[in-house]
């Protein structure tokens, strides 16, 4: 991996932000997993490939390392919502924001084509693709979407 | 004190070695009978143990050995246990291993240069050491529940092998009203499998959450601590753990939370950076048992850990002279 290669996508874009990714020429582009319901991977893998970029998958917990090691190039979030105060996007988004701040890497957000619950359900975290994986009677914690502050956005779409 | 499994995964039992299998949990309680080095070294490559659990096995894969080669000569034992450690440094990258089986090596090396009994000398030192770490680490736990205030909610990441439900397990005695959030800690899941079930076990309050709401329960001020354990510590005090422990440090430090780590103090290395992260494959993170995720041809790329640089850090709680 080369210094500042990486453009960190996470959440659900718009075929717009799809094509200008392609016309950017973009290389190294990578995409987090979108955990509880995987949507950001699976439809964001998608529409790369349709456009000939090669994506590579990482889980939620793995943007720190590629920040500590200097390979990120850029972050590019999706919001659903944007106010005064900042953009509501998708979990995880504030992760990849505060990270970005930190590490001096640009975070924009871009409007997404998603209309998220606030909430998942019990079921959604405490089972992977269907498979049970908490032990019974564990209670979870499932936000699905959350304010990302402005302060850490470089640029709101 | 009430013990976790996950505390002490491993025991020797006359010439088997039982491993926890730790990739069961929480469906089954499973010991693997171990019964060769060869065995041992298979079992951490697989990762059926982790985290402490590789430093048992790593310590009683040289008592197999002993067991093992009872009609090799003493130069010959030596030589066994040399290439028996030579695999287990050579196992998982990240791990500093070499740490502790040059440890057994020079005990071996010692016996055979005085012309004293390779056997009796290195079994006996290595269960001595085993007795010793169990002591501090017994210790250790006691400094953690002390960490741990009343009405904290505490936020933990992959599983500190049995020391902090332990230490929840003490809180619940002493009347403490605690809560712990664990992250799922993709792609094996240890928070999901391993925390939850061994924190539930003890009795203690948990909630699991994706490893991507750490932020939102930061901003959301839903948790006031964090607690970590540790796979490999800098002199300089940076220290490795599983991946997704630097995103939750450095949110932690954004948003003013403290941030723990349970430390085995070393000075073999001076600084974080010196520290190989090792890289899995990356169908790791793309199947889930046996079956793709994702139906698309995508790549993947799997760090298993974290380097921490100490500025993030709170404050450690050591093996042998608790936090500092």
């Amino acid at each position: 991996m080369k210094d500042k290669s990486i453009v960190l996508l996470h959440g659900v874009f718009d075929n717009a932000f799809f094509d200008d990714l392609k016309k950017a020429n973009a290389k190294e582009v990578f995409i987090l997993e979108g955990r509880p319901g995987l949507n950001s991977s699976k439809k964001t893998s998608r529409e790369l490939i349709k456009r000939k970029i090669q994506p590579t998958v990482i889980s939620d917990n793995m943007a720190g390392v590629l920040f500590y090691k200097g390979w990120v190039k850029e972050v590019r979030i999706a919001y659903e919502m944007k106010a005064r105060q900042g953009t509501l996007s998708q979990i995880g988004s504030v992760i990849l924001a505060v990270l970005g701040k930190k590490h001096k890497v640009s975070v924009t957000a871009y409007p997404s084509t998603e209309k998220s619950a606030l909430m998942g359900s019990q079921k959604d975290i405490l089972e992977f693709t269907g498979v049970k994986v908490a032990p019974d009677g564990v209670q979870g914690y499932v936000p699905l979407v959350e304010w990302v502050p402005k302060k850490y956005i470089t640029k709101i779409l | 004190m009430k013990e976790s499994p996950l505390f002490w995964p491993a025991s020797l039992k006359g010439s088997t070695l039982s491993v926890l299998d730790e990739t069961l949990i929480p469906a089954k309680l499973h010991y693997i009978q171990v019964k060769s080095s060869a065995q041992a070294v298979k079992v951490i490559k697989d990762m059926k143990t982790r985290a402490f659990g590789q430093f048992l096995v790593v310590l009683n894969s040289f008592l197999l050995d002993i067991a093992q080669s009872k009609n090799l000569s003493e130069s010959a034992l030596v030589k066994k246990l040399e290439k028996t450690a030579d695999a287990l440094n050579k196992s998982r990258p990240t791990f500093p291993f070499s740490e502790v089986t040059s440890i057994v090596t020079g005990w071996a090396n010692t016996a055979l240069k005085n012309k004293m009994d390779v056997r009796s000398f290195v079994s006996k030192n290595v269960q001595g050491y085993l007795m010793g770490i169990r002591g501090r680490r017994l210790e250790r736990v006691v400094k953690v529940a002390d960490l741990i205030k009343q009405g904290d909610s505490i936020l933990t990441h992959c599983n500190v092998s049995g020391e902090l439900a332990m230490a929840a397990a003490i809180c619940q005695q002493q009347g403490k009203d605690v809560h712990f959030f664990a992250t799922e800690t993709r792609p094996y899941m240890q928070g999901a499998k391993l925390t939850t079930w061994e924190l539930k076990r003890m009795g203690a309050k948990v909630t699991l959450v994706a490893d991507n709401a750490v932020g939102s329960l930061m901003m959301d001020g839903l948790i006031n601590k964090v607690i970590v354990g540790s796979d490999r510590s800098c002199a300089n005090g940076d220290f490795a753990n599983k991946i997704g422990t630097y995103q939750i440090a450095v949110l932690a430090k954004e948003f003013g939370i403290p941030f723990y780590v349970l430390t085995q103090p070393s000075n073999k290395v001076k600084k974080g950076a010196d520290i190989p992260i090792e890289i899995r494959g990356a169908d790791e993170i793309l199947k889930f048992q046996g079956k793709k995720i994702l139906s698309q041809k995508v790549k993947g790329f799997y760090p298993g850990f974290d380097v921490i640089p100490h500025q993030l850090i709170t404050g450690q709680v050591a093996i042998e002279a608790g936090a500092r």
